[in-house]
């Protein structure tokens, strides 16, 4: 099926040509974002491919709509920037990839915290400059520290899994607890009473508590 | 629920959505020295910035600046699921969504 694949980066390319070798669709790489003013390198393409900054408004949609475009692939879980309404209204079909490695992102926070508990980033930069001094560089030990993990959906628990195997305290707070998590040492509070005692807090919700709320306003 | 509830010297890390801290408020708990450390991989009004080079524009976003030039604070721009293997998982499930819009089925995956 021929598909405009807007917002493409190097490595969306690779993959998604690698990924294309058995299916045989037929893609078309558009670097541009899709807006208004892009729609038209969509015509002809039953399917648009789309990306989390990509603009999918009720114009953009009835503009694809118009050229002949049905399906739209988020190749992302978010689909925020897609107006569903007009999609129903024009009978247009939107699928999104809903996982894809809760490993990455719970590794990157981990990533984030040791880099900035240790300073990673401006002592690498000392070090290029030619400056070996350590003084501001110093961090605290992880282990025996308490841990906030704050949603504790699939990628909050391999957060909070790895943060035990750091020898953390950790606590949760989630509408749902898992009991797993529970039965490993995992305390679940109150929002208010976990960041009282969390020297770390680690983000990993879907959503605000509610509409136009932060959890740490 | 504030950065003030934290105790001092606290860590946020945010990998989830940028919405999620208001970013000003963070400033705020940076500036003052009560916050040990930040670190962001998503941020409110990143549309405008992430995924792309912007090393040769005068970016406008005050906010954001501000908060770049902390030596406790740490950004990255939105790479937190890019992994091999999970740029691999993305692209065989959207294959496999588009392989199904084709042939006419439902997909497990369809929100709308």
């Amino acid at each position: 099926m021929k598909t405009a694949v807007f917002s493409t980066k190097p490595y969306d390319r690779e993959f998604l040509t690698a990924g294309n070798a058995a299916a045989g669709h037929e893609l078309v790489f558009v670097e541009n974002r899709l807006r208004l003013d892009t729609v038209a390198l969509a015509a002809g393409c039953p399917a648009v491919c789309a990306f989390v900054n990509d603009v999918l408004d009720g114009p953009v949609l009835r503009a694809l709509h118009a050229a002949g475009t049905c399906f739209i692939a988020m190749r992302c879980a978010g689909y925020n920037n897609v107006e569903l309404a007009v999609v129903r209204e024009l009978g247009m079909q939107v699928a999104r990839v809903p996982a894809y490695s809760p490993y990455a992102v719970a590794e990157h926070a981990v990533a984030l915290l040791l880099a900035l508990n240790r300073q990673v980033p401006r002592a690498w930069w000392r070090v290029r400059d030619g400056n070996f001094s350590i003084d501001g560089l110093m961090g605290v030990d992880l282990h025996g520290k308490t841990v906030g993990v704050i949603g504790t959906g699939t990628i909050g628990r391999i957060f909070a899994e790895i943060m035990l195997g750091f020898g953390c305290r950790v606590l949760a707070y989630d509408v749902r607890p898992d009991e797993a998590l529970e039965a490993r040492g995992v305390r679940y509070l109150p929002v208010e009473d976990l960041l009282a005692q969390s020297l770390v807090v680690s983000l990993h919700c879907r959503c605000c508590p509610r509409p136009g709320t932060c959890w740490i306003p | 629920m504030t950065f003030a509830l934290l105790p001092p010297g606290a860590f946020v890390i945010n990998t989830s959505r940028g919405a999620l801290i208001d970013t000003e408020a963070a400033v705020a708990a940076v500036k003052s020295g009560r916050l040990g450390g930040l670190a962001l991989d998503v941020y409110e009004e990143e549309a405008e910035l992430f995924f792309e080079d912007h090393s040769s524009d005068i970016i406008q976003d005050d906010t954001f600046m501000r908060l770049l030039s902390f030596p406790n604070v740490l950004v990255t721009s939105h790479q937190a699921f890019f992994t091999r293997e999970a740029m691999q998982n993305i692209s065989a499930t959207t294959m496999g969504n588009l392989d199904d819009f084709a042939a006419g089925r439902q997909t497990p995956n369809q929100v709308a």
